[in-house]
């Protein structure tokens, strides 16, 4: 009796669209919090890096200046590889008057909105070469033919 | 065979089964990578409040300054000891420095970083010294009018005590007109700086003339005055004009004029190996001392670096 007038084809059907629909519906808003979860804790992560790699330069900075003339001064900066789950680069930029800006990029992971950025200064009285490094173990060292203080990757796999 | 097929009009459970396994494993997939980016965040609270350079470059700061003042000491204990040679000088600082290095190197070894000091170079320096209080302040072969250091950078220590009874008291008149009052001058080449001691009454009477001409008086009442050019005080009371290294340049003599009018003690340090040395016995006699001192400093950690050459003057430091 309850058959009458019931087509399984479009109980069928039915079923199964409106499965799909509630699975993609959470696929996709578990997809999009997922993402934002990553680009929020790559932002916090490039802080936390930033602010240690610009402390690590005002120390190697500080160290400058406490000698006459200093022969060697290098700070080794264990920074992390890679920040959930993405590889990063720093980009370090002297602006000239007594600071220097770096700027963390990376982090693009599978979301749209491209790169996530954050940018740390750190005053210097040394000034800083600019340039490009990738993230992870990288050194500061100073260069006493220019007097400037060099951020390069750190070869010396000596690492705590 | 009638339990095999499904009950006609009834959906196929397979299907069904299928949609949700297939949402449950790309469920699962994003769980995972929430995961790993919760790690991440965990970690970076690790990070956060983990130990900064800031411990090590204390360290390095405290090494050096504790170099410094262990340098400055061993160099002033140096110059006291009793050295005819400005080689028996150094060996005995090279010494010094080697013997606190040894301790300091095990030291810092044991918190995990390699520190090492050495000497590199002293500079020589003279120290002049009378002390014969009853004769008065000619030099060895008795000339009124004498240089007692020429082509000084800088001047360590200057003091003098001088008896008021062995100056010529001006009668009256100033130095300038009478003359004869015992003279220290100050000269760089292009400019004088004098000071003329004289007794007046019971007093011991200092007139400074500086580079520019301007007389300044200062003195004390008593039998006799200890008179501090560098410290710039006459029996312990302040007497800035007597600072002569405020006023000229780098570089100069210093001369005494009617030596024969002043009598006591007195005693300078320069920053010279000065080229006259007469004879043992005569007054003054000329010391060899260390100028200063430039040794190479280095402290080492697994993430600090620090080499350097550093210049130690003589003294106590206050930090």
């Amino acid at each position: 009796m309850t058959d009458r007038g019931v087509s399984t084809v479009v109980s069928y059907a039915l079923i199964l669209g409106i499965v799909a629909l509630l699975t993609t519906g959470l696929l996709f808003s578990m997809s999009g919090f997922v993402d934002g979860q990553q680009r929020d804790t790559t932002h916090s992560t490039f802080e936390v890096v930033g602010n240690t790699l610009a402390g690590d330069v005002a120390v190697a900075d500080r160290l400058v200046t406490a000698s006459e003339q200093p022969q060697t001064v290098s700070v080794t900066s264990t920074l992390p590889d890679r920040v959930a789950g993405s590889s990063y680069v720093i980009d370090v930029e002297d602006t000239g008057d007594g600071s220097a800006v770096l700027t963390l990029r990376g982090g693009a992971g599978t979301g749209d909105g491209g790169d996530v950025f954050t940018t740390v200064t750190v005053r210097t009285e040394t000034p800083v070469e600019s340039t490009t490094v990738e993230g992870g173990a990288v050194e500061v060292r100073y260069d006493s033919a220019n007097e400037t203080l060099v951020v390069h990757p750190d070869e010396s796999g000596v690492i705590p | 065979m009638d339990g095999l097929t499904p009950p006609a009009g009834e959906v196929s459970r397979t299907d069904r089964g299928q949609l949700l396994l297939v949402s449950a494993v790309a469920l699962a997939v994003l769980f995972v990578t929430l995961a790993v980016i919760l790690t991440t965040a965990i970690h970076t609270e690790t990070i956060a409040t983990g130990a900064s350079e800031t411990d090590n470059e204390r360290a390095v700061v405290t090494h050096q300054a504790s170099v410094d003042r262990h340098a400055g000491e061993s160099i002033e204990r140096v110059n006291e000891a009793d050295h005819d040679t400005y080689e028996s000088l150094e060996a005995d600082l090279r010494e010094r420095i080697a013997a606190w290095n040894d301790l300091s190197s095990r030291h810092d070894g044991g918190a995990g970083a390699a520190s090492n000091v050495s000497l590199v170079a002293v500079t020589e320096g003279t120290r002049i010294v009378h002390e014969d209080g009853a004769e008065d302040f000619t030099n060895a072969t008795g000339e009124q009018s004498w240089t007692v250091a020429d082509d000084v950078s800088a001047t360590r220590d200057f003091r003098m005590t001088v008896t008021r009874q062995s100056l010529r008291a001006p009668g009256g008149k100033s130095c300038d007109e009478s003359g004869d009052c015992f003279e220290v001058t100050i000269d760089d080449g292009t400019d004088t700086w004098t000071m003329a001691v004289s007794a007046a009454q019971n007093e011991v009477v200092v007139d400074v003339e500086n580079t520019s001409g301007d007389h300044t008086t200062c003195s004390v009442a008593n039998q006799s005055a200890e008179i501090d050019l560098l410290a710039g005080t006459i029996e312990d009371t302040p007497c800035p004009a007597l600072r002569f290294v405020d006023d000229v340049e780098s570089s100069y003599d210093i001369h005494y004029g009617n030596a024969d009018n002043a009598s006591g003690t007195y005693t300078l340090t320069v920053d010279r190996r000065l080229s006259e040395s007469p004879a043992v016995g005569g007054s003054p006699s000329y010391e060899p001392v260390i100028d200063d001192a430039t040794l190479a400093v280095s402290y080492r950690t697994p993430a600090v670096q620090y080499e350097t050459e550093r210049r130690v003057l003589p003294g106590d430091f206050d930090d």
